[in-house]
């Protein structure tokens, strides 16, 4: 059946709707604003060029960083993910300290 | 009455004469003979004017000492040498090298002594014998052409003096000396016209002159590291009162290379080398990266009867170097105090660098003065902060902290009830259906 990317697209969206959790959704939200705030970050340094580099590497880290924990976390929550023991609120703990440690780290950084 | 007069004549005779040589006034006049010096007279009578107290020896007395239980008893020297007198070549080195300067005469009729003495000195004589001919630019009468006129002058101001205002054809007769390209110490004053040449005279011409034309030096000056200088002169006859009482520049020349030599001219000093951060006062023994240093130094020039005067020029140079100079500031000069300052903006790098004040004037004193200080990085709370150009940075990392805490909260409190809901409305679907 040859059906139109925009219908692909479609259907894909209406199932993401409902089979995911409330969580779920809000951990997606969360990415895709540290994906576009990264994006953001790395045009910027195109365009100006390198000059406080620590700056440009302290937020670029603060952003992927976060990206890569949240992914964590919603590796662990997910409901669907049969192979983790983990609880959420472990999960979550884990999340709390390691961000804490990450924007330490950043804002020691950015200079 | 008398008395008074006569004692206001010794008082005006003291205060003009308080020019005061620059070494000292014993100078040391080597001549072929003692009645020799009524030949020159109108030269030496030059010196004894400006004060020098002139000491008359014959070249070839044995017992000569310039130097007694090692002090110098002497402060300058004059050489006329030119009818083979054989000469303490060592002595007169060492002479030189004690920073004492030298005039040196001679003629055709060099002596091998003369000859050794030259060469310690970077320059070569010809043979002994030769003479410097020219069979177009020679004094008229003459009819060998060995006397011959040249105005092929040096281009240093200093060592002409006011002869480089009233610049007139010199007269020389003697021998040609060859000059070496590569000796940065020393310079060529007087040179020969493009067409003479130097050999014996009356004979004929056999092989290639050793010098011909204007690569003929007929005298040249050498300024030592050392600050002496020494004046060679291939004629001795220049200087002899003949020729100063003719039309020809000889007595000018003569006096005002004669008094170069003997310092009255381009000798400098400097004092108060100092540098400091351009709002504050406060020596440091080290700087900082990017900083803006002041620095200013003192400069004189020696004047025979002002004493040390302030040097006046515009190319005088500090560099701030490290293996290589980072940073070359011309000095801006000061004519009543001497002074030269600029300041300076400090390079980017760290390191050890120095001070370097060199200044290779023709005709002047070698000046150099180094001194070495730090150059601190910055501090770690020396840094730019704040940068407007990072804002974006700064702005994306607190955003990542604030919606951080954002989404927390949500995650922590929110209901988490639509898939609930379906999840129950589709499980009672099914119960209704199974039941």
């Amino acid at each position: 059946m040859s059906e139109s990317p925009l219908a692909i697209f479609k259907k894909l969206f209406v199932a993401y709707k409902n089979t995911t959790t409330q969580s779920l959704k809000i951990i997606d939200c969360f990415l895709l604003f540290q994906f576009l705030t990264g994006i953001f970050q790395f045009a910027y340094v195109f365009l100006v060029g390198k000059f406080p580099f620590n700056s440009f590497l302290a937020g670029f880290i603060s952003t992927v960083g976060s990206f890569v924990l949240t992914i964590n976390l919603r590796t662990l929550v997910d409901p669907e993910n049969k192979e983790t023991k983990v609880s959420t609120k472990r999960a979550f703990v884990d999340f709390l300290i390691c961000n804490v440690i990450l924007h330490l780290a950043v804002f020691n950084y950015i200079g | 009455m008398k008395l008074t007069f006569f004692c206001i004549f010794v008082i005006t005779l003291v205060t003009l004469s308080s020019a005061k040589p620059l070494l000292g006034p014993k100078t040391a006049v080597l001549l072929g003979s003692i009645d020799e010096k009524h030949q020159y007279s109108e030269f030496f009578d030059s010196f004894t004017k400006k004060g020098y107290d002139l000491h008359f020896l014959r070249a070839d007395d044995q017992d000569i000492t310039l130097k007694k239980f090692g002090e110098y008893l002497y402060d300058q020297a004059i050489l006329f040498v030119g009818k083979s007198e054989e000469i303490n070549v060592v002595d007169i080195l060492d002479f030189i090298d004690s920073g004492r300067s030298v005039i040196v005469a001679t003629s055709s009729d060099l002596s091998d002594s003369v000859r050794e003495l030259a060469i310690g000195c970077g320059i070569e004589f010809d043979e002994q014998g030769t003479s410097v001919i020219d069979h177009f630019n020679f004094k008229s009468g003459d009819k060998e052409h060995t006397t011959i006129t040249t105005s092929n002058f040096c281009d240093i101001p200093s060592v002409l003096g006011d002869f480089a205002q009233d610049k007139k054809d010199v007269l020389f007769k003697g021998i040609g000396m060859e000059f070496k390209k590569n000796s940065p110490l020393n310079y060529r004053i007087l040179v020969a016209p493009s067409t003479s040449y130097s050999y014996f005279v009356d004979e004929k011409i056999t092989e290639k002159p050793f010098v011909i034309g204007d690569e003929i030096t007929l005298v040249s000056a050498l300024q030592t590291r050392g600050n002496a200088r020494v004046i060679f002169s291939g004629s001795i006859e220049m200087f002899s009162n003949d020729f100063f009482n003719t039309n020809y520049g000889n007595s000018l020349f003569c006096k005002e290379i004669g008094s170069w030599a003997f310092n009255e001219r381009g000798f400098l000093r400097l004092r108060d080398f100092t540098h400091h951060k351009v709002d504050s006062q406060i020596k440091q023994d080290y700087y900082r990266i990017k900083d803006k240093v002041e620095f200013s130094v003192i400069i004189e020039e020696y004047d025979l009867e002002k004493g040390w005067a302030p040097y006046v020029a515009n190319d005088v140079q500090i560099e701030y170097v490290m293996l290589s100079p980072f940073v070359r500031a011309t000095l801006a000069n000061n004519p009543e105090t001497g002074k030269f300052s600029a300041n300076l903006s400090l390079p980017d790098k760290h390191g050890t660098f120095k001070f370097r004040l060199q200044y290779h004037k023709r005709g002047y004193k070698f000046l150099e003065k180094v001194e070495e200080i730090p150059l601190k990085p910055f501090w770690h709370n020396q840094y730019e902060r704040f940068i407007p150009v990072a804002y974006p940075y700064y702005l994306s990392a607190i955003l990542m902290l604030v919606g951080f805490f954002i989404f927390s909260i949500i995650f922590l409190y929110h209901k988490d009830d639509n898939v609930e809901k379906k999840n129950k409305k589709a499980t009672q679907k099914n119960n209704k259906k199974n039941n």
